[in-house]
């Protein structure tokens, strides 16, 4: 675990491993998609899809598919303009093999999500169930993982509701050390007021973020949120982020480069680089970093292999708070609605042990 | 004495001569004797060439990139004046999505009027062109396009490497679907630019003489 209180306190209590995620494929900038509003009614992404996402989704990103196929429930159900309606299902199977063994089975997510649209303005909310990790026992709960109303006039967008704040890359991978390593897990969201601008060229995002006000013991950080980046040579991608944060455990800065970038065709890489300097109420300073790395081939198209690497490291002075990993991946979408993802990584946390041990999960996904 | 001045005579002679080797070595290389320069004057025979269009999506302001090799033209030269023509099969247009590649057909109606032709009216180039290895960039040029079955004036700017006796052209303009006539495309809430920038890469070499 890590040795940041913050950390100590998200990881106990949002339970990771059994938070969901909201789907974003960063990876489609290589295919000249430098902004997720295309196919996302979110502006960083992620969560509902456009009727264009969800024909892409036919088209770009699965392997076999038929016409309409990617339609809401298969096009069983008629969906006017105004609304657009989603879900997703998702579970994971995993063995860890690390001090000891242990496999689960998780059922990560189960969210219905609805977003409606009028003129300018536009309405999202899910409805989901979480499992969270009590003292004795998990306990499942309703939650309402985002709800936002989004003001957008041409590339301007204006949005207040709960929500993940513009960080990075927006990845699925919400175990990364980039995400769930900085604090910014699934289940993390809070409550922020984004202003986004998405250009052809360049974007930023800036977000004041009001933590919970509803559920203070979470000790979600309030804060302030920049990203910007630069969208290049057509397939490619290159920004920064900033996060300045604070709670009753102390205050940090967050900040670093991240990259999206296509090259030789089917070759893309992901990575993200970040620096954290944390310090805590009783002012004891810790400077850290996470670092992430994803090369990944398409071999067919849906089917993309990968090589991963993390570090994470939020306390340069203290050797047992490294953590690192690198493994291989396949992710696989066959049919529209459906994606399997099977990765195995060795990892080593050196608060547990100093030798890598093995962590192996498949995960299956379908969405309504 | 006669000895020494012969041998004097005989070493100024080859010095003369080494020199001669020398300066006109010089002479060769820098007018080009690694090939003929490209913008010299003739018919250039087009290599493998390539049409380009980036058009903007909206929301998300992503880019629609269509790529197309089935291009066919002549193109000429008269010391730095470059002229010509070029035809491009529309159907070969290859937007990495065959239904957006399906409803790029339909707008521009491709079964009436299947190639587009782009006409290079005037290219003025610098006078150092005809220079073996002549590098420059925004060279304003002045055309026509078809497409669509209307013709409407273009200008642009043009990049041009010649290296080699070989030459890449590369030709950017600027088009409005509506001058041309085309539906502004609109799918599942996605709307295309009316703009739309155009590249037309060429790369060429001399014709050899027919004689």
């Amino acid at each position: 675990m890590s040795r940041n209180p913050i950390l100590n306190r998200f990881s106990i209590l949002t339970v990771s491993l059994l938070a969901s995620y909201a789907l974003g494929f960063p990876e489609m900038v290589r295919h000249g998609y430098p902004n997720c509003t295309a196919c996302h009614m979110s502006p960083d992404g992620g969560g509902l899809l456009t009727s264009y996402g969800r024909s892409l989704s036919e088209h770009l990103l699965s392997h076999w598919s038929n016409n309409a196929e990617g339609a809401f429930l298969y096009g069983a159900v008629n969906v006017p303009p105004w609304l657009a309606l989603g879900g997703d299902i998702r579970t994971v199977l995993s063995h860890k093999q690390l001090a000891g063994s242990e496999g689960r089975v998780v059922l990560m997510q189960t969210d219905i999500e609805a977003g409606a649209k009028l003129g300018k303005f536009q309405f999202v909310g899910t409805v989901g169930r979480q499992a969270v990790q009590g003292s004795h026992r998990v306990i499942d709960e309703v939650l309402l993982r985002r709800h936002y109303l989004q003001y957008t006039s041409g590339i301007f967008s204006l949005r207040v509701g709960k929500f993940p704040h513009a960080f990075g890359i927006h990845m699925a991978d919400h175990t990364s050390a980039i995400k769930r390593g900085l604090g910014w897990d699934q289940g993390t969201e809070t409550y922020n007021v984004e202003f986004s601008w998405t250009g052809a060229n360049l974007d930023a995002f800036a977000s004041v973020v009001l933590g919970r006000p509803d559920a203070a013991d979470l000790q979600r950080e309030k804060g302030l949120a920049l990203r910007s980046s630069a969208f290049i040579n057509s397939n490619s991608k290159t920004g920064i982020s900033y996060f300045f944060g604070w709670n009753d455990l102390g205050s940090r800065h967050v900040m670093g480069p991240f990259i999206i970038a296509g090259f030789a065709e089917k070759f893309y890489l992901l990575a993200e680089a970040d620096i954290q300097y944390f310090q805590s109420a009783s002012n004891q300073a810790t400077l850290g970093s996470a670092d992430y790395i994803r090369i990944n081939y398409e071999i067919l198209s849906g089917l993309h292999a990968y090589v991963v690497s993390e570090l994470l490291c939020l306390d340069f002075s203290q050797f047992s708070a490294l953590s690192d990993a690198y493994g291989l991946g396949v992710q696989f979408f066959p049919r529209p609605h459906l994606e399997v993802v099977l990765q195995w990584e060795r990892i080593r946390n050196r608060a547990i042990m100093d030798r890598f041990g093995d962590f192996i999960w498949l995960m299956g996904h379908f969405y309504l | 004495m006669k000895g020494t001045l012969e041998y004097n005579r005989t070493m100024r002679c080859r010095v003369a001569f080494a020199e001669c080797l020398l300066v006109g070595g010089l002479l060769l290389a820098s007018s080009g004797w690694a090939g003929p320069s490209v913008f010299l004057s003739g018919t250039l025979a087009t290599l493998p060439a390539e049409v380009q269009f980036i058009a903007i999506g909206m929301p998300g302001s992503f880019r629609i990139i269509g790529r197309a090799k089935q291009l066919s033209g002549e193109f000429f030269v008269e010391r730095c004046l470059v002229k010509g023509k070029a035809v491009l099969l529309l159907d070969s247009l290859d937007t990495g999505i065959e239904l957006r590649n399906h409803h790029l057909r339909d707008k521009l109606e491709t079964a009436k009027w299947p190639t587009a032709e782009f006409t290079l009216s005037k290219l003025v180039l610098p006078l150092n062109c005809t220079k073996v290895d002549f590098l420059g960039d925004r060279f304003p040029f002045f055309g026509e396009l078809q497409l669509h079955h209307i013709v409407q004036p273009i200008e642009g700017r043009t990049k041009v490497i010649a290296r080699s006796g070989r030459a890449d052209l590369e030709f950017e303009f600027l088009i409005k679907l509506s001058q041309f006539g085309v539906e502004i495309p609109n799918f599942m809430g996605v709307t295309v630019g009316d703009e739309v920038n155009i590249l037309v890469r060429i790369q060429y070499e001399p014709q050899p003489n027919p004689q």
